[in-house]
Order: structure tokens, then C-alpha cells, then sequence
């Protein structure tokens, strides 16, 4: 038999599978640790990838400098510029990284909680309905 | 006045609720027609990307495809249209969106609509919707965003004022070019003031939006508003010596009716409705303040069509014939009773 709430529930549970729904879940496959530490590896490759371009961009802007001068260069004093800069950029990204995935995993955990509530609630209603079906 | 706005509101809402789908896909093509055409006008360098059925083939391609990809083809028409000027540019450019992606949007893919907006509205000179929708619908941290955005903006320009400069292709040519190019957008003081301008606004205006006072949003648009007329006509006649006063003072008036339809169509309140409850349960003691929405019924016409002859039976509408029945079974009724007395 047609339930409203069912229809209702069925059509509230298919718009977050389609939408939201499909990342929350990819999330919470996860541990929180677990999904935290897989973004943070991502994140520090990432800002490895940008550093080097930045460098990259620098290097080309003071090209006409860098090849004029190329023997006189303090390298040693710039490596260690460009390795302080790359770790306390790394150190902010992850800070970064930590705080957004921590809250994006609660709140798709929340959503997904709801979501399974949802399904159990709709599992009851079939297994009622079963049950009906017998007794007739 | 206000009736018949509220009224125009839900019709339009009414009309977003049924065809939905149909017009996100056109609202996309329009937006997306505009934005290329723009773009092509204002920074088009390359001959092949210049003309009306590429751009309405983009437009096209970018209204049936998800947002992403009509973002992604924003960034793509945008190379290809520097590429003429010079190779060398094309890539930093794509190395410069390649960062922004790694160390941005990566976190907030979102807000890359943003990014690809401030630039548009720029070109169109009403660039100050930016930070007041920004305030009043999302969160200081499109500050970012509308950073970018304008940065993006001014390396066009950039490109468009150096452009002419320098002729060959030759190494020395391109190394110098792109000196030129980044010495004119280092010594740019509008545009440092545009951007520290906007975040301002951005926080002012997501500030005093969310303060419990009545209308806050309408005081936060106009205050916003006032605080981006005087500092751009400042700056305009005193950074910049244009002197193009008048088309600051038009844009952001603009921007300020475009930004208050935005919020109308999104929410209107009635403050003399409000209610302030208190209450509590065993972990806090609430204090409430509730604000009912104004909303109408959208007007439902309905063309009663008088026919000198009864119509057909395909044509009978099924709530007509089902009060004849009614009528007809209560007249049954009513003349049998008769009868028996």
C-alpha cells in the first residue's frame, strides 16, 4: 500500500544519494584519523607542486638577475630562504587541512547518521509490510 | 506596491519550481553567452576565439554540462585568447590559475564562481555587487575569492595596456614583456586599494547582516554601499586622476538595486509579526526571537472561457463536471424528498 511518509522518506533518501550524499559517504568509509591523515598527505603534496611553481614564476621574473650573476649567487643563503619558506607554508596548509577535514567529516558523519536512520526506518516499514502480507 | 511584489515573487518562484531544469539550462547559456561575449570584446586577442558561433558554441557546451566544466572552459577561453599575445604568458597564466587551484580552490571548489565573476562585473562596471552579495549571502572567506578575482582582472588589463609595447617573439622580447607586464601590476595602487577595499565591505557587510536589529540585511546593503561610493570616488579621482567619477557613483548604485532584488527574492520578513520567546531545558534557557516570512499566494488566474454551446465531453473540465453531478444529485435529492411528502 502507498504511505505518504514512505514516499516522503524514499524521496529525501534518493535526493541525498544523488546530491551531498555520494561525498558523505566516500567519507565516511573512512576513520576520522584515517581521513584526516590521507588529506593531509594530498595537502602537502599539493603544496609541494605550488611551491615549486612559485619558485618556478620568481626565478623566471629575476631571470635577467639569475643569469648575469649566476656565479655570484649566494645559493646556500637562498636554499635556505626557499626551505624555510616551503616548510612554514607546508605547516600552515596542514594546520589548514586538519581544521577543514576535521569539520567536514563531522558534519557529513551527521548527515549520514541521519541518512541511516532514515534507512532503518524505512527497512521497519517493509518488514511491517511483509509481515502483513503474511498474516493475510 | 508591496502585494503585487511579493505576488511577482511567487509567481517567479512558482515558475523555477516547475520548469527547474529548464531554466538553470537557460539562465547558464545566457550567463555564459554574456561572459564569453565579454571577454572576447574587452581582452580578445585571438581571431579564431572572436567570433558569434564559437561563442555560442561555448555557451552552449558550457549551459548542458555540470558548473564545473563551464568554469573550467572560462579558464580555457581565457588562455587561448593570451596565447597570440605571448606563449610564455599563456603558461605563466596557467601556472598562476594551476596555484590558485593547489593552494585555494582546492578547499573551496565552490567559490571559483566567484573568482570567475569579479572580472565579468568588472568589465560590466558594476564589479561592487561582488562584495555585498558575498557579505549577505556567504562567508568572509570569499574575501579570497574576490581577491583573486581582481588580480585575474588586472593582469588582463595589464596585458592589454603592455600588449602593443613590445614587438617579436624573440626571448629578450618575451622576458622583457613579462617585466613590463608585472612592474605595471606591482605599481597598480587602485588595484591594491580595490582589493583591500572589497574585503572590507565583504566583513562590514557579513557583520552587520547577522546583528538581531530589524531589517539588518536592507541597513547592511546601504551602509556597504555608502562605505564603497565614497571610498571609490576617492580613489578614483585621487589614485587613479581619471576622473571618472559618475561611472563609480552609477555602478554602485546598481550594484546596490541589483544586490537588493537579490535579497528580497531570497527573503522578506515581517518585523511586525515578530515574536520573542523564552524558554529552557536542562542544559540552557533560550531567548528566541522569531521573525515570520512574508509570503502571498502567487495569483491564480484562470480564463473562464463562456461558449454558446455546451462543449464537448473531452473538453469538460473535470472539477466543472464534478459539481454538476453534485448539483444535479442534490436537485435528485431534493425531489425525491418532496415526492415522499
Amino acid at each position: 500500500m502507498l504511505s505518504k511518509k514512505k514516499i516522503k522518506i524514499m524521496f529525501l533518501m534518493a535526493s541525498y544519494e544523488k546530491g551531498i550524499g555520494k561525498k558523505d559517504l566516500d567519507r565516511v568509509k573512512f576513520y576520522k584519523n584515517d581521513y584526516i591523515r590521507l588529506n593531509i598527505l594530498r595537502t602537502v603534496v599539493y603544496v609541494s607542486i605550488a611551491y615549486l611553481l612559485i619558485l618556478g614564476l620568481i626565478v623566471m621574473y629575476n631571470i635577467e638577475y639569475v643569469v648575469k650573476n649566476a656565479l655570484s649567487i649566494p645559493y646556500t643563503t637562498i636554499g635556505i630562504y626557499a626551505v624555510t619558506g616551503y616548510a612554514l607554508l607546508t605547516i600552515l596548509y596542514v594546520f589548514i587541512t586538519l581544521i577543514v577535514c576535521s569539520v567536514r567529516y563531522d558534519r557529513s558523519r551527521k548527515r549520514v547518521r541521519k541518512y541511516f536512520k532514515y534507512l532503518k526506518y524505512l527497512g521497519k516499514y517493509y518488514q511491517d509490510d511483509e509481515n502483513d502480507e503474511e498474516e493475510h | 506596491m508591496m502585494l503585487k511584489l511579493l505576488e511577482l515573487k511567487e509567481y517567479i518562484k512558482q515558475i523555477g519550481d516547475k520548469h527547474g531544469v529548464s531554466v538553470k539550462i537557460f539562465a547558464k547559456l545566457i550567463a555564459a553567452f554574456t561572459i564569453f561575449s565579454l571577454f572576447c570584446t574587452k581582452f580578445g586577442y585571438n581571431a579564431r576565439l572572436n567570433n558569434i558561433a564559437v561563442t555560442l558554441l561555448l555557451s552552449v557546451v558550457a549551459a548542458v554540462t555540470p558548473d564545473m566544466v563551464f568554469a573550467i572552459l572560462v579558464c580555457i577561453v581565457s588562455l587561448l585568447n593570451v596565447y597570440p599575445v605571448s606563449l610564455i604568458l599563456a603558461i605563466v597564466l596557467l601556472v598562476i590559475y594551476i596555484i590558485v587551484y593547489l593552494l585555494y580552490l582546492r578547499f573551496v571548489p565552490t567559490q571559483i564562481f566567484v573568482v570567475i565573476a569579479v572580472p565579468f562585473l568588472c568589465i560590466m562596471n558594476i564589479p561592487y555587487v561582488i562584495p555585498l552579495l558575498c557579505g549577505l549571502l556567504l562567508t568572509p572567506v570569499t574575501m579570497i575569492s574576490s581577491s583573486i578575482g581582481l588580480a585575474i582582472y588586472y593582469v588582463f588589463k595589464a596585458i592589454s595596456a603592455t600588449q602593443g609595447m613590445t614587438e617579436g617573439a624573440s626571448i629578450a622580447n618575451t622576458v622583457n614583456f613579462f617585466g613590463m607586464l608585472l612592474d605595471n601590476i606591482k605599481t597598480n595602487k587602485f588595484m591594491m586599494f580595490s582589493i583591500v577595499i572589497f574585503a572590507v565591505v565583504i566583513l562590514l557587510t557579513y557583520i552587520i547582516r547577522r546583528q538581531k536589529f530589524n531589517h539588518s540585511s536592507y541597513a547592511a546593503i546601504i551602509i556597504s554601499s555608502v562605505l564603497l561610493l565614497v571610498a571609490f570616488v576617492l580613489a578614483t579621482s585621487l589614485i587613479e586622476n581619471s576622473g571618472d567619477v559618475l561611472s563609480v557613483v552609477g555602478g554602485v548604485i546598481v550594484s546596490a538595486i541589483i544586490v537588493v532584488i537579490v535579497q528580497f527574492f531570497r527573503i522578506s520578513l515581517d518585523y511586525s509579526g515578530t515574536k520573542n520567546i523564552q524558554f529552557e531545558d536542562d542544559e540552557y534557557y533560550y531567548y528566541v526571537k522569531a521573525v515570520p516570512k512574508l509570503s502571498v499566494a502567487a495569483p491564480d488566474v484562470q480564463v473562464k472561457r463562456i461558449h454558446a454551446q455546451v462543449p464537448s465531453n473531452s473538453t469538460t473540465n473535470l472539477k466543472e463536471a464534478i459539481d454538476r453531478l453534485s448539483a444535479e444529485s442534490e436537485n435528485l435529492e431534493k425531489s425525491v424528498t418532496e415526492e415522499d411528502q
